[in-house]
């Protein structure tokens, strides 16, 4: 990569920023500012991706024209200069840190990514770059055209500012959404349950080896974990802090970019509407004041990514090719199967790349014990809203296993991990607010509904 | 009781923390251990590539290339090395589109042949090659670029 190019690069990422900020501090500017630039490289990232997928080549038209705006409306709403942040909060950032120089020295290492990441997602990336308008035609024959464009989008955006596709770019996004996801984490548990549990919380997310591999490895897992975690943790805020319909936007957004990053992602989308509904199905009125503001943050993203589906007409191996499927749902042999490759995959969560890493699940589980279980927190809107929306997930990719037209075996060795994965990051956020709060009688406002 | 309190209070995270450097140093660790770049896969196969992709730009080609390997001289079934190699050429080979016996990676097959044609020789040059083509380029990495005679 030429000096030239990483600072082009550079503007792109920055850019991408700015508008994410613009858009959370127009959304949640009550919210503390670290919170908003946790989710500002995600929400400007998915942000940027519609508009290159829309206009192509954006830098100097959309983009130059929506940037002025953007820092207008920055520099308006200035914050008064924020107080230094707590000592403690500075092991994060060196744990941060220390993690970026080993993503950065593994990019360089590997910076086509793995055998997804090169195959899939970064082949869609050089059709979006290098095919011209002929994309659209030319990606029904590559490897699952299906998949949503987030990820490639934002890597081809790179590269444009770049001039040229620099392959090193393609892990760009999953380092930045890595680092993100940890600072989202140690923000959300930090406002709602103080700051050494946020920072614990944040230090074992960025400590866990199988995250860090997958932030390199140029596969969409971490950008989707990431939109999980990021919709989770404002549903989370909205319930115990801000009760204001515009957190609910930007959680709607969030869950439009995971249906826009992978075809789980639409799983999620269901499976947030069902949380956010189910408990006030008969009631009306709240029943809209939820779904409303979250369907208007979603609009945009699910727009574009039905938009791309029925355009690119792409194929689905999992739907397309599903045969005797009432077979396979009372086949018990394949439930068993399925729950002892999870069991399996869930220590390989902890343990991952063999035996030079300390398990995750000993941290967790003296991060449980220092502060003990609060089950007022537990019984929170918010936190059973993403307990249940993890579950639904949860059963839903049980079920397109037990269905699906793979060979199972394969299907489970090849994908359990990163479907775990999917869910960590979010796991650590619920398992994180269902700690006491450090100050005793500090807590949550509990919004009723 | 007050004791415990105060080991748990200060112990514990710093043993969380304590864990999480660790893991984070093992990580950069099991990286440094890793082939250099030069030696991955991809960033091999873009470089024995990069000619015939020079070529093509400069003769101005379009259309989709076909792929063979010694197995389809030979007409054997394909070798797990020869899925690897042709999935790797779809990727450095973008937009171009690499087809296999008539097949791209996936959708719709390709009913006509392709006017050029790569030779992904891996394991060894052919004595011969068929008739019906003409060497275009051999980029002396095992790799030949072909163009179809026309009938």
């Amino acid at each position: 990569m030429t000096a030239a190019s990483f600072v082009t690069s550079s503007i792109g990422l920055l850019l991408a920023c700015t508008f994410g900020y613009a858009i959370t501090t127009y959304l949640i500017s009550s919210l503390p500012r670290y919170f908003r630039w946790a989710l500002a490289p995600g929400v400007g990232l998915g942000f940027c991706s519609f508009i290159f997928v829309l206009f192509r080549r954006p830098m100097f038209t959309i983009e130059a024209a929506l940037a002025v705006p953007a820092l207008w409306y920055l520099f308006r709403h200035k914050a008064p200069r924020p107080t230094w942040p707590p000592v403690l909060t500075l092991v994060l950032v060196a744990a941060m840190v220390l993690a970026a120089a080993g993503l950065t020295e593994r990019v360089e290492r590997i910076p086509h990514g793995e055998w997804d990441g090169w195959a899939i997602w970064n082949t869609h990336a050089r059709l979006l770059f290098r095919d011209g308008s002929n994309w659209k035609n030319d990606i029904k024959y590559s490897f699952h055209p299906d998949y949503p464009l987030l990820t490639p989008a934002a890597t081809a955006r790179f590269w444009r500012f770049a001039g040229t596709d620099i392959p090193e770019q393609g892990a760009l996004l999953g380092v930045v959404l890595a680092l993100s996801g940890a600072a989202v984490v140690a923000s959300t548990v930090g406002m709602l349950r103080g700051t050494t549990n946020g920072v614990l919380a944040g230090v074992i997310l960025v400590s866990t080896p199988l995250y860090l591999q997958h932030a390199t490895s140029q596969y969409a897992d971490v950008p989707l974990s990431f939109f999980f975690l990021s919709t989770i943790a404002l549903i989370c805020v909205y319930a115990e802090l801000n009760p204001d319909k515009r957190v609910l936007v930007l959680a709607g957004f969030t869950a439009g970019c995971a249906a826009w990053t992978k075809n789980e992602g639409l799983l999620f989308v269901a499976a947030v509407c069902v949380a956010l509904a189910l408990p006030v199905l008969r009631m009306g009125s709240k029943l809209r004041a939820r779904l409303i503001p979250f369907g208007t943050g979603l609009a945009l993203p699910l727009a574009i990514t039905i938009f791309f589906k029925v355009a690119v007409l792409g194929h689905s191996d999992l739907i397309g090719e599903q045969t005797n499927t009432f077979g396979k749902l009372m086949d018990l042999s394949r439930h068993t199967q399925i729950v002892e490759f999870s069991i399996r995959a869930l220590r390989l969560l902890g343990q991952s790349f063999g035996q030079w890493s300390i398990s995750v699940w000993v941290p967790l589980f003296l991060f449980i014990l220092y502060r003990g279980i609060d089950r007022r927190a537990m019984q929170n809107p918010g936190y059973l809203t993403g307990l249940m929306t993890l579950g639904i997930v949860t059963a839903g990719y049980y079920m397109v296993y037990v269905v699906t037209p793979q060979d199972l075996a394969w299907h489970l060795d090849s994908s359990i991990n990163r479907l775990l994965l999917h869910l960590w990051p979010s796991a650590l956020l619920l398992t994180g607010l269902a700690l006491k709060h450090e100050e005793r009688g500090k807590g949550m406002i509990y919004v009723k509904s | 009781m007050r004791v415990v309190n105060s080991i748990r209070q200060h112990l514990v995270p710093t043993i969380i923390i304590a864990i999480g450097f660790a893991n984070i140093l093992s990580f950069i660790h099991h990286t440094a251990s890793l082939p250099t770049r030069n030696l991955d896969p991809i960033v091999v196969q873009e470089e024995r590539y990069r000619t015939i992709r020079e070529l093509l730009v400069e003769v101005g080609y379009t259309g989709t290339i076909d792929f063979i390997t010694n197995r389809d001289l030979k007409s054997e079934p394909p070798s797990v090395q020869d899925g690897v190699e042709f999935a790797q050429s779809q990727y450095v080979m973008v937009p171009w589109i690499v087809v296999r016996n008539g097949l791209p990676p996936t959708g719709p097959p390709f009913m006509e042949d392709s006017r050029f044609v790569i030779g992904d020789f891996w394991d060894s040059e052919p004595a011969e090659i068929p008739a019906n083509l003409v060497q275009f380029h051999n980029t002396g990495r095992g790799l030949i670029l072909f163009r179809r005679k026309q009938p």
